[in-house]
């Protein structure tokens, strides 16, 4: 009995449970919910932000945020695509998305450990600069991408036929980040930073160099999710991403992370993002009015959230 | 003797005659030239100091394309300037700032596009009080002075999409719809689509609407939801080409047997046409609405109407066309290479957006 207090002492088990209790309450409104069709589809629907969600769960445990990726995912799709068009060849393209990618998460580095900013505006201000030169490079209308290579349209298809890449990815990049937050001393010492910056630096730790080396590996998650993005919808939208950083940020606390760092769950991220994917889905499923659909999913997300929350105190009350 | 003095008679009542024919002429000629303080020959003849310009909502997007050049072409031809600026979004703070920043350049004239007419009145007003004309399209703004509001008509044009839907559903079945509601323009849309399936096909249900804006990846997700619940559901109609490229790549992760048709091109839309993966599409006559906006400011502009009621007195404008109505082409497989507006604006020689009228070849 122990041991299943103990699991349900696990913010992701939690999770699961509230995931089971959506189960049940929409596939009590309609059967479709529980098929493997609408599972498969919702975790896809979710799968390319939650490989950018591994970063921004990374960023807010060393005590930042970055609230830029949307926008530098929308650029990537416009580098990657004017790239193709401009040479024909996608794996260029794929390469200038990523280089991108890796330059912006570079610049908000730079930003927030050498020239001092907060992250918070220097987030906002390397997004502003994304959005716009995605609006440049797109000339404000979808980029045509239909003529992309057959092997890199494959990617956004599926594997053996049964599960998609771009979800096989997801679980991959989750399973890895989640790995090494726990067990790797790199990854652990962004946590050690987001505890205390000023303890970590007097123990030796490189703030600014850890703090480099996070937003480095967003802006490469982000050149991941751009090209994944390519290759399912084969367009490059300028408005691609608008509102990913803040459904990440509110996945990630949701998940387990503390908005003031020191804290954070890849895995727990994930799951929440999946947990919000079922309430879209399951608000589409019942047939809720399309005026309702944005309050109504809130409103179920307030319940789940208040559920996890009420948990969360009884689990300290205990202790 | 007689005849001398019958002949001189005669010879000065001829002189006499013509001399006073001449005079009434030349007195008709000076009445006429007093009276051509109004416009005549030459009045379509402006200058190119005189900018206008075209304002619209998610500018950049490809359905304007043609409308700007319809609006460069009046602008060439007339002898004047054109610009086109606009909102990157089509949220409504975004439109009026732009707005603004217009009225700030000193325009000739100002033809704009509102995703929602209502909350542009304040601003018209200030173009009415500062006498710069004004042309709506897409939605109209009330209470204030219009020369001229030009749309397509939705109705018409939804029908048409219904009409195509229905015939081949053979009068029954079910659809469902992704949807953009908030913008009101779209919603009119909506609105029309819904009304016009209720009169013509009774039998055909919509069963869903989904609330996807213009988000590609939401259009995605929510056909896998629709299709998942309702899997009797033979049509999408979009009324938009972002949610209509989402619903089609649904349509092809999912192997789904559902036909996708939509409002408005894009390039991605055209390749879907014609690869057969997207049915069809609704697209307005963009060019003619800008072509007519600008040729409805200069006439503002220059007050070159005089029509037979009070505007003198300024109890009414002297232009005001209450509604421009255009036209609609139902773009399928074969005809969608026509509608391509890199084609269009390459043989034209133009270069779009960044161009100005007076540039134009």
């Amino acid at each position: 009995m122990s041991k299943v207090k103990k699991l349900f002492e696990i913010r992701e088990v939690t999770l699961i449970l509230i995931i089971a209790v959506l189960f049940i309450f929409f596939g009590c409104n309609n059967a479709n919910f529980l098929g493997a069709a609408n599972i498969e589809s919702t975790v896809l629907s979710v799968a390319i932000t939650g490989i950018v969600g591994v970063g921004a769960t990374l960023a807010l445990s060393i005590g930042g945020l970055d609230l830029s990726v949307g926008a530098v995912v929308a650029l990537v799709c416009a580098v990657m695509g004017n790239v193709f068009l401009s040479t024909g060849n996608v794996v260029l393209g794929m390469l200038a998305g990523m280089a991108v990618g890796a330059v912006f998460g570079v610049l908000n580095g730079i930003l927030i450990t050498q020239f001092g900013l907060g992250t918070f505006i220097a987030t906002l201000v390397t997004q502003q600069i994304a959005r716009g030169l995605a609006m440049v490079l797109t000339k404000g209308t979808p980029v045509n991408l239909t003529y992309i290579p057959d092997w890199a349209k494959q990617i956004g298809g599926k594997l053996g036929g049964v599960l998609s890449y771009i979800i096989f990815v997801f679980i991959i990049v989750t399973v890895i980040g989640q790995i090494m937050l726990k067990k790797s001393a790199a990854v652990r010492k962004g946590l050690y930073i987001g505890s205390n910056p000023m303890a970590a630096h007097y123990s030796g730790i490189n703030v600014k160099k850890v703090n480099m080396c996070v937003y480095i590996t967003i802006g490469l998650l982000c050149g991941l999710a751009g090209i994944l993005s390519v290759c399912r919808f084969h367009s490059a939208a300028p408005n691609y991403g608008a509102g990913m950083e803040t459904e990440l940020i509110a996945a990630a606390v949701i998940g387990g992370a503390s908005l003031e760092g020191g804290n954070g769950s890849i895995a727990g991220t994930a799951i929440a993002l999946i947990m919000l994917g079922f309430v879209q889905s399951g608000i589409v499923l019942m047939g809720v009015s399309v005026y309702w659909q944005d309050m109504v999913s809130n409103i179920i997300l307030l319940v789940a959230v208040l559920l996890d929350a009420f948990l969360e105190v009884r689990r300290k009350t205990k202790k | 003797m007689k005849k001398r003095v019958l002949a001189g008679f005669l010879a000065g009542t001829m002189v006499c005659g013509m001399m006073f024919t001449g005079c009434g002429n030349n007195s008709g000629n000076t009445a006429q030239s007093e009276e051509s303080s109004k416009p005549a020959a030459g009045a379509f003849v402006g200058s190119e100091d005189e900018t206008y310009y075209l304002e619209t909502f998610l500018c950049g997007y490809d359905y304007w394309t043609s409308y700007y050049e319809g609006f460069m072409d009046a602008a060439k031809q007339l002898g004047v300037n054109a610009k086109y600026v606009g909102a990157t979004t089509s949220e409504i703070e975004d439109e009026v700032q732009v707005f603004q920043q217009i009225m700030a350049s000193n325009p000739a004239g100002i033809m704009v596009n509102p995703s929602d007419g209502t909350a542009f009145t304040a601003v018209a007003k200030e173009c009415n009080e500062k006498k710069i004309p004004l042309v709506v399209g897409e939605s109209p703004i009330p209470d204030c002075e219009v020369a001229m509001f030009i749309n397509h008509d939705e109705d018409a044009m939804t029908e048409k999409a219904v009409k195509y839907i229905g015939e081949a559903m053979g009068g029954s079945g079910s659809i469902a719809m992704l949807t953009t509601p908030g913008q009101a323009n779209l919603e009119l849309r909506d609105k029309a689509f819904k009304q016009n399936m209720e009169e013509l096909y009774p039998d055909i249900n919509i069963v869903f609407e989904a609330n996807t804006q213009h988000d590609n990846a939401k259009g995605a997700a929510d056909v896998h939801q629709i299709v998942s619940s309702y899997s009797d559901v033979q049509y999408i109609f979009c009324d938009n080409p972002d949610a209509a490229m989402g619903a089609v790549t649904a349509k092809e992760e999912g192997g789904y047997d559902v036909k996708i048709i939509t409002f408005d091109t894009n390039p991605n839309v055209l390749d879907y046409i014609k690869e057969g993966k997207l049915e069809a599409a609704i697209m307005p006559d963009p060019y003619a609405f800008g072509y007519m906006g600008m040729l409805t400011l200069y006439m503002a502009r220059h007050q070159l109407w005089d029509p037979m009621w009070d505007y003198k007195s300024g109890n009414r404008p002297a232009i005001e066309i209450p509604l421009l109505s255009t036209s609609c082409s139902v773009v399928t497989a074969d005809n969608a290479d026509i509608f391509y507006s890199d084609k269009y604006k390459e043989e034209r020689g133009s270069k779009g957006y960044d161009m100005e009228a007076k540039d134009l070849p």
